[in-house]
């Protein structure tokens, strides 16, 4: 079966006043069709994992591939994410925030 | 003033430029502002449902930081009253900062008076245009506040 998402000692650390590391060499292939659920308590490093697989987050170290493809730190629509909290736009109608992504689409 | 006389002549362009100098300078910070205070999530989202950067102009950061935008427009229309005004009171042969000028002149209270009223009736006029059109383009803010 063909990888469809690789990460590679991927670790991560917040820097600020004080230094706080989520991630430490995390290694995880992810096949085609395969449902992978991550769990853990809080403050584990789940969200900050799903947000480097996203792009939203460089990790500190390590990769993230996708079909092969290099895509740290790129955020695009083949890793779709879906947020915690809602991330609707308020200046839009609800028809116009559904109708968003198919007009992204083309 | 004096400098943008000597740049762009006697003429309407030298208020007409030190105007928009002026309100520039009032417009930026704000909307600098309210671009980089945009949340990040709406941000994220609108890249990640695979929008094109014109598209995420368009549609998050320009509604984003209206707001912004609009708060910093209505204080630089203030500021460009307060420059038109002075440009006026130096360098023109027309306007109401002229026959201000001229009610000094000739020591004439009501023609002071008249100018004066006239520029608080039109900047009254010109905030509450603002005020109403700026209301009807941000609904959206009243929207999320209830």
């Amino acid at each position: 079966m063909k990888i469809k998402l690789r990460i590679k000692n991927v670790s991560h650390t917040y820097k600020g006043k004080k230094e706080v590391k989520a991630l430490k060499d995390i290694t995880l292939d992810i096949y085609e069709n395969e449902f992978v659920t991550i769990i853990g308590p809080s403050g584990c490093g789940k969200t900050t994992l799903l947000q480097i697989i996203a792009g939203f987050i460089i990790p500190t170290k390590g990769k993230v591939y996708c079909n092969d493809k290099d895509v740290t730190g790129q955020i695009a629509i083949d890793r779709c994410y879906v947020f915690q909290e809602d991330a609707v736009s308020p200046w839009i109608t609800v028809r116009k925030n559904v109708e968003f992504p198919l007009l992204a689409k083309g | 003033m004096p400098l943008f006389i000597i740049w762009f002549g006697g003429g309407e362009l030298s208020r007409i430029s030190l105007i928009a100098l002026g309100a520039m300078i009032v417009t930026w910070p704000g909307t600098y502002h309210g671009v980089r205070d945009i949340p990040l999530i709406y941000l994220y989202a609108s890249i990640n449902l695979g929008a094109s950067k014109w598209l995420l102009f368009k549609n998050t950061i320009l509604p984003a930081t209206m707001p912004r935008i609009f708060s910093s427009l209505r204080i630089s229309l203030g500021a460009s009253w307060t420059i038109t005004i002075a440009a006026e009171l130096i360098g023109a042969e027309s306007g109401l900062g002229y026959l201000l000028s001229i009610g000094r002149e000739f020591t004439s209270v009501s023609i002071i008076f008249i100018s004066l009223f006239c520029i608080a009736i039109l900047a009254v006029a010109m905030d509450t245009f603002l005020r109403i059109f700026f209301g009807r383009m941000i609904k959206w803010m009243k929207r999320i506040e209830r």
